[in-house]
């Protein structure tokens, strides 16, 4: 049964990467990550991670991407055509890419940790992945990087309304 | 499943997001490859943590979910204000710093 | 089903699980053509007039003639829509709100029987979760129309949605405190002594206003009022696909209402033997949409600067100092 639940997951995941990647219209990309993300969630269950799946789809799909379509609603862009970069880079790009593939496999398959080829560890008591056990975690062991994150947050939001903000002295002359 | 199917996938996701990085022209698609990369990340870090049994790795995941986010709002910031001054979106002409 | 997706507290076979879901989705879907019919009248009889009663005794059938209209008319789509967006748009709004059904509890776990979809330890984050999913249907509709009302009154609706979303979350986050669980089913049995509603009185009223706004119900519902925006990104759309449209918004009303039930006014609570509590929970819940109704013939709509400045100013601190608050006195007692 997980193995249904993860070749689902799996297809919808690279079918949606392969769509952001391939699409001409940017609006259609931004929907595809969407399709993407959801996915993705999906497979992060398998991995019992469940209040990261949520705050996955709450946070990205639900926020980060929607900021995606507002701006490209707004900005729009063009659509490019097919092979439109550089013919160098439209030939090394995919062949650097399949190569960063093969090695990261091969480091993967190969390695020698036998913990890799199981199911992965027993010791997983009844609360691993619990909104509990993680926000036990933050506020005691990760406390600096949850507040860290925080003011990361206020910075970059702070930022936005400064890059994007209109001026009041110097309006575009419309 | 074992976790090494997990992290083959995450290997390939991270290699389309990086194809799309390289490929495409339009900066809103580049930071969407690039989100793709980031939570390919996180998935290849979600499986270890259910390799090991320890959830230090879901709580990494959350951190870098905050700092997708919050880069993707800068990086639309500079998309929106690229907008506003007429430039072209284009990440091969806005090769130069002075703008 | 444990081992498969994530932890719940108490797992059923799976055959149990389908049937289940089944039901509940049958007991909903059929309250809400009544709920429809119970706003038509109600609505009429608040305007000094009578609502539909022409079909059936006292306007009874009416729901079945409205859907039996909407069957027979023709599914067309304008030429510059885009074909398969725009068939899909209804359908991800209804199962958006369709899928939330799954952790609404109708009663404790009685003859081995959970009466409540499933119970995960995330709770209430689910619900979160899939209504961030209706604003995809929504933009989704108005996009794919091809038509400029649609779309404005999309983004409108879209950015109205998003600037609650906030404060509902905000709101619950005080529920949740004092609860100690997210999970749906611990919080209503937190609520044996005194329901939610009495200390988290505030929390409750930033809810239900957040909820109007994220249903697009009156007072918010400029982004689909007739006079401004031709129906905004509901405009394209003729005969089932409305009726989905709409049938949506109805299931979403009452959505909201049971999670506010659950979250403020005690869940499946009351007086009586343990079966009746799914009675109780479905009593609350129309007790609360009533009260939707009720506030759609009072108030008139407001304008959508005077809506986003009201939500992002005035509920979102109001919100933010609730949970302050909470917080401060949770941790003192």
């Amino acid at each position: 049964m997980t193995e249904v639940a993860f070749f689902v997951g799996a297809i919808g995941a690279i079918g949606g990467a392969i769509a952001v990647v391939a699409m001409r219209n940017p609006f259609y990309s931004v929907l595809a990550l969407v399709v993407h993300l959801v996915f993705l969630a999906g497979i992060f269950l398998l991995l019992r991670a469940q209040f990261i799946a949520a705050a996955q789809i709450v946070v990205y799909a639900g926020a980060v991407m929607v900021i995606y379509v507002f701006v490209a609603a707004y900005v729009g862009g063009i659509e490019e055509p097919m092979f439109d970069s550089s013919p160098m880079l439209r030939i090394v790009g995919p062949i650097l890419a399949v190569a960063l593939f093969v090695e990261i496999s091969i480091a993967v398959l190969g390695s020698s940790l036998t913990a890799l080829g199981t199911d992965g560890s027993d010791k997983i008591q009844g609360g691993f992945g619990t909104p509990e056990a993680i926000g036990k975690l933050m506020l005691e062991d990760f406390l600096i990087a949850f507040e860290a994150a925080s003011l990361l947050l206020l910075v970059a939001a702070v930022a936005a309304i400064i890059l994007a903000g209109r001026k009041k002295a110097q309006k575009e002359a419309a | 499943m074992d976790i090494e199917w997990y992290l083959v996938l995450s290997a390939l996701l991270f290699t389309i997001g990086f194809t799309g990085v390289l490929i495409r022209r339009n900066p809103v698609v580049i930071l969407l490859c690039l989100e793709l990369m980031l939570s390919a990340g996180a998935l290849a870090m979600l499986a270890f943590s259910r390799m090991l049994g320890d959830q230090d790795g879901q709580v990494m995941v959350l951190i870098v979910l905050v700092v997708a986010a919050c880069e993707v709002v800068v990086g639309l910031g500079i998309v929106v204000a690229m907008f506003r001054r007429r430039l072209p979106l284009d990440v091969d002409d806005m090769k130069e710093l002075k703008g | 089903m444990t081992a498969l997706l994530a932890d719940t507290t108490f797992v059923e076979a799976t055959w149990i699980l389908v049937v289940k879901s089944i039901l509940i989705f049958i007991v909903i879907l059929s309250v809400v053509p009544v709920v429809l019919l119970v706003e038509r009248k109600l609505l009429g009889r608040m305007q000094q007039r009578y609502g539909p009663n022409r079909v059936g005794p006292y306007g009874s059938i009416q729901p079945l003639a409205d859907v039996g209209k909407l069957l027979s008319k023709q599914s067309f789509r304008p030429k510059a829509a885009i074909p398969f967006l725009y068939e899909i748009a209804p359908a991800l709004t209804i199962f958006s709100a369709v899928i939330t059904l799954a952790i609404l509890p109708f009663g404790d776990v009685q003859g081995g029987w959970g009466l409540y979809g499933i119970d995960v330890p995330i709770g209430i984050l689910y619900f979160f979760a899939f209504s961030s999913i209706a604003f995809y249907g929504l933009l989704l509709g108005g996009w794919a129309s091809g038509s400029k009302y649609s779309f404005l009154g999309a983004m409108r609706s879209a950015a109205q949605l998003i600037s609650y979303e906030i404060a509902m979350g905000l709101s619950l986050l005080g529920v949740v405190m004092m609860a100690g669980s997210l999970s749906l089913v611990d919080i209503v049995k937190a609520q044996g002594e005194i329901w939610y509603v009495v200390p988290q009185i505030v929390a409750f009223l930033i809810f239900m206003v957040a909820g109007f706004a994220e249903t697009n119900r009156v007072p918010f519902d400029l982004p689909e009022a007739d006079a401004e925006l031709v129906a905004g990104y509901q405009t394209e759309y003729g005969g089932m696909r409305f009726g989905s449209y709409m049938f949506a918004e109805y299931m979403e009303v009452l959505i909201v209402s049971g999670i506010a039930a659950t979250m403020f006014l005690g869940g499946w609570m009351g007086p009586g033997p343990s079966w009746l509590d799914p009675i109780w929970m479905l009593a609350k819940m129309l007790l609360l949409t009533g009260f939707f109704i009720w506030i759609r013939a009072t108030l008139p709509r407001f304008r959508y600067d005077q809506l986003m400045s009201f939500g992002w100013k005035i509920l979102i601190p109001i919100a933010t100092l609730n949970v302050l608050v909470t917080a401060v006195l949770v941790v003192a007692t």
